[in-house]
């Protein structure tokens, strides 16, 4: 009868241990989770008028010719495409890859993706399109400052002796400098 | 109807509504001394069907403010006189969230919203098989699906416009509190804590709903 007795008593224990270690573990998880949920973000990227936070673009700013292509990436920690656009669409044309091509309407446009993975996650850039420059005149002293030096004025994007140069302005007070450039071979006609 | 007033509209709904589901549960506890006036069986199967409340900013800002439905089937196995474990599966149908913004550019998004949970809850009962009341904790695999379509206005002109399904699966954990009202139904409250999308955002949730054993 005793031995009965400490065998249901044993029972009893066991159960009550049983019971401890499940709601202790469940506790513990729930504990957990708790800490790791926290209360929520101030700013989520998947959310309205959070721009270039998660997902971006690279560069940021770029500036081209009219006619000309520029490339873009966006990306995010997990990678992923994105849906490009640019607004206005006046602005020229974006491929899958980010590759912008300037419409022959120089001004300020937007570039937008939207990520793939995601499509509330938006990421933006700013693209400067400039006028074609007017054609320069090659003089004779232009021709023969192959090299050497040009004097006076300014020299916009052009070519000059058969080589692209960027726009220069000349700061010496006499309009005097120096124009450093390599060897260059035109392009195969 | 600026965006902040909006989040503050929002999150006093949540509130009123989470306030309503404490009433409920505070009732459904008080009345956990009258016992049952049949069993419960060994093993049963039933459906249940109730709401989903969104408890967390993140979630709140991309479900919509109406009702959400919530159905699903479940198993209970009773063992022994005080435990249970309720295997079950749940569907979350959220209404459609829109946001919308003004700054930095002018930002439409909308969103819907659909949970699919497959987990367990372990319950103890301490009226024992003819107590009403049982309370515990569950374990749940949630695959979270979001449709959204993203519309924005540039500061330059022009609209960019984007819409796709996102999908995450992630865990997630309860507590569960379930009130027997008659042999074969259960009312129930949970409080289900998890999070989704690729920031791990928190989705946390409260749902209320009905269990029918079969």
């Amino acid at each position: 009868m005793q031995q009965q007795h400490s065998g249901h008593r044993y029972l009893q224990a066991l159960q009550l241990t049983g019971q401890s270690v499940a709601l202790t573990s469940l506790g513990t998880i729930l504990a957990l989770h708790l800490l790791a949920c926290g209360g929520g973000r101030a700013s989520s990227g998947d959310h309205a008028g959070q721009i270039n936070g998660f997902f971006r673009i690279t560069p940021d700013s770029a500036t081209v010719l009219v006619d000309q292509t520029v490339s873009f990436s966006a990306s995010s920690s997990r990678g992923g495409d994105a849906t490009w656009s640019v607004l206005p669409a006046t602005g020229g044309s974006i491929d899958a890859h980010g590759r912008f091509t300037a419409s022959s309407s120089p001004g300020l446009y937007q570039i937008v993706a939207m990520w793939s993975s995601d499509v509330r996650y938006t990421a933006t850039a700013l693209v400067t399109v400039l006028p074609a420059p007017p054609p320069t005149p090659v003089s004779l002293g232009m021709v023969q400052a192959f090299g050497n030096h040009q004097g006076s004025g300014t020299v916009r994007n052009t070519p000059i002796a058969g080589e692209p140069v960027q726009s220069q302005v000349s700061t010496d007070s006499t309009e005097v400098f120096q124009l450093r450039h390599g060897f260059y071979l035109p392009p195969p006609n | 109807m600026k965006p902040g007033v909006h989040s503050e509209l929002r999150l006093s709904l949540v509130i009123q509504r989470a306030s309503i589901l404490s009433i409920s549960l505070g009732l459904s506890l008080g009345l956990g001394q009258v016992e049952a006036a049949e069993s419960l069986p060994g093993c049963s199967f039933g459906i249940q069907a109730g709401v989903a409340i969104p408890a967390g900013r993140d979630l709140g800002v991309t479900v919509g403010s109406r009702l959400n439905g919530a159905v699903g089937v479940h198993a209970t196995w009773s063992i022994g006189d005080h435990h249970g474990i309720r295997p079950r599966l749940d569907l979350w149908d959220f209404s459609q969230g829109h946001q919308e913004v003004l700054t930095p550019f002018a930002q439409q998004i909308e969103t819907k919203v659909q949970g699919i949970a497959l987990g367990g809850e372990y319950l103890y009962r301490p009226g024992g098989l003819r107590g009403r009341l049982a309370a515990g904790g569950g374990l749940y695999l949630i695959r979270w699906s979001v449709d959204s379509t993203n519309r924005l206005d540039g500061s330059t002109g022009g609209t960019a416009q984007a819409s796709g399904t996102s999908h995450w699966t992630r865990d997630g954990v309860g507590l569960v509190v379930s009130f027997r009202l008659t042999p074969r139904l259960d009312g129930e409250a949970r409080w289900i804590f998890s999070s989704y999308g690729y920031e791990d955002l928190p989705a946390n949730l409260c749902t209320a709903g009905l269990l029918w054993r079969f």
